[in-house]
């Protein structure tokens, strides 16, 4: 009950991306890539970047899902992402601050689920987690008189990560036995599903 | 302008651009390189890029393929026959419909989540190859979807969406008239025809205006083409030479099919009979 599905993690998936990471629990597939712009920080926060994370449920992961706008359920798995990710205070914005009040860094995250078969914060989180972990960017270097900017011909700027935020879920079948990391299967026919995100020191973030 | 407030997705900055390499330092794409000897990756001119083809990738769907060709990488399901969800799309004859869409980490710069004019372009041919090629009066009244997602643009992205669509369907079960092989082709207006064109060469040839691009989807069994696409200035004979080049490719390609679905087939009746009780 208590065993868990296989779990891969595969980084650097996308060369495209800057930084990428696939996870494929159980039968559920996930893929995050990572795609990092340069924009104006906002004006409460002059020296942070910001991190914009978006999960896709792609029509052909499920019978279940149609190609258009989000539904309910990735619109929800986004947010709490994005909450996960500022309770466990993940990355210090800090860092993706290249010129405080003029640049910043803004990665965009997207993961795409590519088989949709439960559990799908516990692969969403552990997928963001490790393709920021694979992110190289390059150093940026900011002409004085002409503000031109040029970025590095190598990727050699590594995030660090405050905490690893590792999510499980548990589903609740029968109302008596609780079964780890549910399978699409599973979920449909459970009474609750219920998924708990934990930093490193066993403190509760979602 | 900055992009309209997307209330659906976690949104970030208004405007925001993409990290670019000093133009000036960055250098001129070309077709191929060496002045014109030899192909960015080494290959030889007919040669079509290593393909790794996997069916039933995805567990959820009718079928699926996961096709990787050179570094685009790309994954197909099909979903269906299936009945169709608005009365308004209600058919006598089955439907095909198909949609490519580019992830928006697949390209060097960030695409959006709505679907652009290219991957509209690429999904309104992929219907309609998949319309010929599909037997639609054995699913009347009901739909097929074909979804498309590209995970990686290496090049030569609509050629790779065909050939995966083509053998998801037949891990799907969908009954077909054959299936569909294509490729894409880059040619100029000399004797050279570049089989399966990388990024770096799609570049080199969009940049230049003595060569063409060809993108084309054969079906092997009848050599019927069932998708042609061809972009840029070309007189009569080179345009043909580019088509005869392209047919010869997409065998081959098909060979790698035909062999990826056998595997498929064998394995999957192994473990049926494996499952299946022993009769005495």
């Amino acid at each position: 009950m208590t065993d868990i599905q296989e779990f891969i993690v595969n980084v650097g998936t996308v060369g495209t991306s800057d930084g990428s990471s696939l996870v494929r629990l159980g039968g559920t597939c996930v893929l995050c890539g990572i795609k990092a712009e340069l924009a104006s920080p906002p004006v409460n926060q002059q020296s942070q970047g910001s991190l914009v994370a978006n999960v896709n449920l792609s029509a052909l992961s499920s019978p279940l899902f149609r190609p258009g706008p989000p539904n309910e359920e990735a619109q929800s798995l986004s947010q709490w992402l994005h909450d996960v990710c500022n309770e466990s205070a993940l990355l210090d914005m800090e860092q993706l601050c290249i010129a405080p009040g003029k640049l910043c860094w803004v990665l965009y995250a997207d993961i795409t689920c590519l088989n949709y078969d439960g559990s799908l914060p516990q692969a969403c989180l552990a997928a963001l987690v490790a393709a920021l972990k694979n992110l190289r960017l390059p150093t940026i270097e900011i002409a004085e008189d002409s503000q031109r900017i040029t970025p590095s011909q190598e990727r050699s700027v590594t995030l660090k990560l405050q905490c690893v935020p590792v999510a499980v879920s548990f589903a609740l079948l029968n109302d008596e036995k609780v079964v780890c990391c549910p399978s699409g299967e599973e979920e449909n026919v459970s009474a609750a599903v219920i998924t708990v995100a934990t930093c490193d020191e066993e403190r509760l973030c979602s | 302008m900055p992009p309209p407030l997307d209330t659906r997705r976690i949104c970030g900055p208004e405007e925001s651009f993409p990290v670019v390499p000093d133009p000036s330092t960055a250098p001129t794409a070309t077709v191929l390189r060496d002045g014109g000897t030899s192909r960015h990756d080494n290959r030889s001119l007919d040669a079509v890029r290593p393909m790794f083809l996997q069916c039933g990738t995805v567990s959820q769907a009718s079928g699926s393929a996961y096709l990787e060709l050179g570094s685009t990488k790309l994954l197909c399901s099909v979903h269906g026959p299936r009945d169709t969800v608005r009365r308004r799309e209600f058919q006598l004859t089955g439907q095909v419909n198909a949609e490519v869409k580019f992830a928006p980490y697949a390209s060097p710069r960030r695409r959006g989540h709505q679907a652009d004019r290219e991957e509209t372009e690429m999904s309104r041919v992929l219907t309609q190859a998949a319309a010929a090629a599909v037997m639609l009066e054995k699913f009347p009244k009901a739909k097929v979807d074909i979804y498309v997602m590209v995970l990686e643009d290496g090049g030569g992205v609509l050629a790779a969406a065909i050939t995966a669509a083509s053998l998801a369907l037949a891990d799907a079960g969908i009954d077909c008239l054959d299936m569909m092989a294509a490729v894409s082709v880059g040619f100029d207006d000399a004797d050279t025809c570049l089989v399966d064109t990388s990024t770096a060469e799609e570049e080199g040839i969009a940049a230049d205006r003595r060569w063409s691009s060809l993108t084309m989807a054969v079906m092997p069994g009848s050599g019927e083409v069932v998708a042609l696409q061809q972009r840029g200035r070309t007189g009569d004979d080179r345009y043909s030479a580019a088509i005869k080049v392209a047919g010869e490719a997409c065998m081959r390609v098909n060979q790698a099919q035909r062999s990826t679905l056998t595997a498929a087939v064998l394995e999957t009746a192994e473990a049926t009979t494996a499952a299946a009780p022993a009769t005495t």
